[in-house]
């Protein structure tokens, strides 16, 4: 039986000669996907159960517990703790999906900014020539990154326009243009 | 930016699907139990976790690169095993069989031959 590149849910199901079974394990799959992160964690930072255990003063049977379990199961306190014991912070979002989409890419770029302040920040104290000049290399790499996204949404934009102009009134108005990202390029390569 | 290395591929070419079959009819719960932890197992083969190199209590060696995965979560439920060769260097996992406790020194010792015949099957590298 040849069952090459499918998924666990669908593997499922093809084994079991039973098309439902690929549902119920995508959805208990889906149920455990906070502690199946949190697993991934702890392994990625090489720490055991024993440490997470330690940290959190209990036994390691309980981490055990947890990782086997499912979201559902997981209890705050456990979260808080396990999320410390990996030395993490946790930030909880809020998101309200009735605010405008603009509202929230512009609460993004906000965010990002005082995120870059604070690496500046991180410099100014540092004093240490290497790391500010790896925090100067990080922040072009962030701009171009942004760069390359920005570029790849404004031509798709572009099209839009182009197909509105064919078709009716353009109904997008682009604020970028290709001189103002070629100026900002120029300001990643100096 | 960084190349994001090839996902694991499933190979069930091993398995008896007639096997799979009758233990979903007897123990529903217990078999998705141990899809879903063969899941999260995947999750860390493909962030690139190396086989050994992490503890996790569901997922335990059987000796001739065979693994076992166990169900969790199942109130009173039948100690079950899925049985996986994990092929770190092409990347594959092989499902070789499924089983209950009670049935546990034959199928480990199946699952070994399943991964023998595997191996030999495999052109020789130079």
């Amino acid at each position: 039986m040849t069952t090459k590149s499918k998924t666990v849910a669908q593997l499922a199901a093809a084994l079991a000669g039973d098309p439902k079974v690929e549902r119920e394990v995508q959805q208990e799959i889906a149920s455990s996907s906070l502690v199946s992160y949190l697993l991934s964690l702890r392994v990625s930072k090489g720490l055991t159960q024993e440490q997470i255990a330690e940290s959190m003063k209990c036994d390691a049977s309980k981490i055990s517990r947890l990782e086997a379990g499912n979201d559902a199961n997981l209890r705050w306190p456990d979260l808080a703790g396990y999320v410390a014991a990996l030395k993490l912070n946790m930030c909880l979002l809020f998101e309200d999906p009735s605010v405008p989409l603009a509202e929230r890419i512009k609460e993004y770029v906000f965010r990002i900014h005082k995120d870059l302040e604070e690496l500046t920040a991180l410099a100014q104290q540092a004093g240490d020539d290497k790391l500010t000049h790896k925090i100067h290399q990080f922040s072009g790499e962030v701009l171009l990154n942004f760069l390359i996204r920005h570029k790849d949404h404004s031509e798709k934009l572009r099209s839009i326009v182009k197909f509105a102009s064919r078709n009716g009134p353009a109904v997008v108005h682009e604020q970028s243009t290709p001189v103002a990202e070629e100026e900002a390029k120029e300001t990643v390569q100096a | 930016m960084e190349q994001q290395p090839k996902d694991w591929d499933l190979n069930a070419d091993h398995a008896s699907t007639a096997q799979f079959a009758k233990f979903h009819k007897d123990h529903p719960l217990e078999y998705n139990s141990l899809f879903t932890n063969l899941d999260k197992i995947l999750g860390l083969f493909s962030g690139g976790q190396k086989i050994g190199g992490f503890h996790v209590g569901f997922f335990r060696s059987e000796g001739g690169d065979v693994y076992r995965i166990g169900q969790t979560g199942v109130a009173h439920a039948k100690e079950s095993r899925l049985y996986v060769f994990p092929d770190q260097e092409n990347r594959i996992m092989f499902i070789l069989s499924i089983g209950d406790k009670d049935d546990q020194e034959t199928d480990v010792n199946e699952a070994k031959s399943t991964v023998k015949k595997i191996r030999e099957s495999r052109p020789q590298k130079q």
